[in-house]
């Protein structure tokens, strides 16, 4: 019985932990960070020249009560969270005071969705360069990044069917 | 050569129970919320024209569901607009070639972005095809997006995309003539406001007429293969 728990539980995690691509960044950024039952997996900010830039990651909880993010804060820009909604062909942005994270879950932001703005950037955002960001939670917790920069890459972004926000 | 007692065979480990109620919550709480937000496809085979909210008449109701929609082909005007390619350029100007082109701003940090990505790996699938389409973001936030920060803003994505702007009036000439919309939420208060805007690409045939339009969300390869399909004739 017990054995058979062990594996259950064993194959779930091997399941369940996620498989990181290849490195093409240096090292020093963070793939994945954990706060306590917050993991934070796979954040980047997108390569800009601009003022305004986005940023993305993979939120999630291993608690039993919701969190939420409620303030993002970075010496590169001020950052708010937003979310792209497209309804009746009509894009719009709304800014999230606060994100829920819910519990045994994970919320995931990611081009066309939920997202980091970054905004009053001085200085063109390199690819292959980092952006220190530090979350807040609701609960708390406090987590300090350090965020790869990436050109959006050759990755499609939308796919019919998914949940997109319409 | 266990101690353990023998489990009865019907007695499932309360972990396990207990995981597989929770995937099963989240798989219907999936479920219930992509039902919920899809917007209405229609069913029917039918082929009658209907008029979308911008007053184009979409051709073929089936096709819908990939994205893709026909419109009763509409002239479009010869109206000049600021180019990142230098001087003044019209719609009517790229004679002999498809044109897919959206309304959007550079200081848009998500939606475009990935649109122009969704450009850029259309167009590496049209392969040699790419030359005889043209991919245009049209700025509707002319206050900030000169032609020099279009130019630099669409770079990072291809050297081929071309920016258009103009004054507000013009801009809502030529979005009109597709049915688009945009909206500036410029309080005069800060110089990051946000702006709304149609998020459809439109398709400009070679001999200037509005032929096609990419609903939100149309996948890529939907999109390049529509193009590839029209650029062979078929």
């Amino acid at each position: 019985m017990r054995l058979f728990m062990l594996l259950t539980l064993g194959i779930l995690l091997t399941a369940c932990s996620p498989q990181p691509p290849t490195p093409t960044v240096a090292p020093t950024v963070d793939r994945m960070s954990a706060a306590g039952p917050l993991t934070i997996v796979e954040p980047w900010v997108r390569a800009a020249d601009g003022e305004m830039t986005a940023g993305y990651m993979m939120i999630t909880n291993s608690s039993d009560s919701d969190d939420a993010l409620v303030a993002v804060s970075s010496p590169t820009a001020t950052v708010e969270i937003h979310e792209t909604i497209v309804a009746n062909e009509i894009a719009r942005m709304q800014q999230i005071e606060a994100l829920v994270i819910p519990a045994q879950g994970m919320t995931e932001l990611k081009p066309g969705g939920a997202h980091l703005m970054l905004i009053g950037l001085t200085e063109p955002l390199a690819a292959g360069s980092t952006v220190e960001i530090t979350l807040t939670f609701e609960s708390g917790a406090e987590l300090a990044l350090t965020v790869p920069v990436r050109d959006a890459g050759m990755m499609p972004t939308m796919e019919m069917d998914m949940d997109h926000g319409g | 050569m266990s101690e353990q007692p023998a489990e009865p065979q019907n007695r499932a480990p309360l972990g396990a129970l207990i995981a597989f109620a929770l995937v099963a919550l989240l798989a219907i709480a999936v479920f219930v919320v992509v039902i919920l937000t899809r917007s209405s496809t229609p069913s029917t085979d039918s082929q009658t024209a209907v008029h979308s909210e911008g007053g184009a008449a979409i051709v073929d109701l089936a096709q819908q569901s990939t994205g893709v929609s026909d419109v009763e082909p509409v002239a479009i005007s010869a109206i000049p607009l600021r180019s990142t390619t230098g001087g003044e350029v019209s719609l009517t100007d790229f004679a002999g070639r498809y044109v897919v082109l959206y309304f959007g701003y550079t200081y848009c940090p998500d939606f475009c972005p990935t649109t122009l990505t969704d450009f850029r790996l259309a167009q590496r699938q049209l392969g040699a095809d790419a030359e005889r389409v043209t991919f245009i973001m049209i700025s509707v936030d002319p206050k900030r997006d000169t032609p020099e920060l279009l130019q630099t803003y669409l770079a990072r994505f291809d050297p081929t995309f071309i920016g258009l702007t103009g004054d507000v009036e013009t801009l809502k000439r030529v979005a009109d003539e597709f049915g688009a919309f945009f909206l500036s939420h410029d309080t005069g208060e800060s110089e990051f406001y946000m702006v709304d805007h149609t998020a459809t690409k439109f398709l400009v045939d070679p001999e200037g007429r509005w032929v096609a339009q990419y609903a939100y969300g149309t996948p890529v390869d939907v999109m390049a293969a529509d193009l590839k399909a029209r650029l062979s004739g078929s």
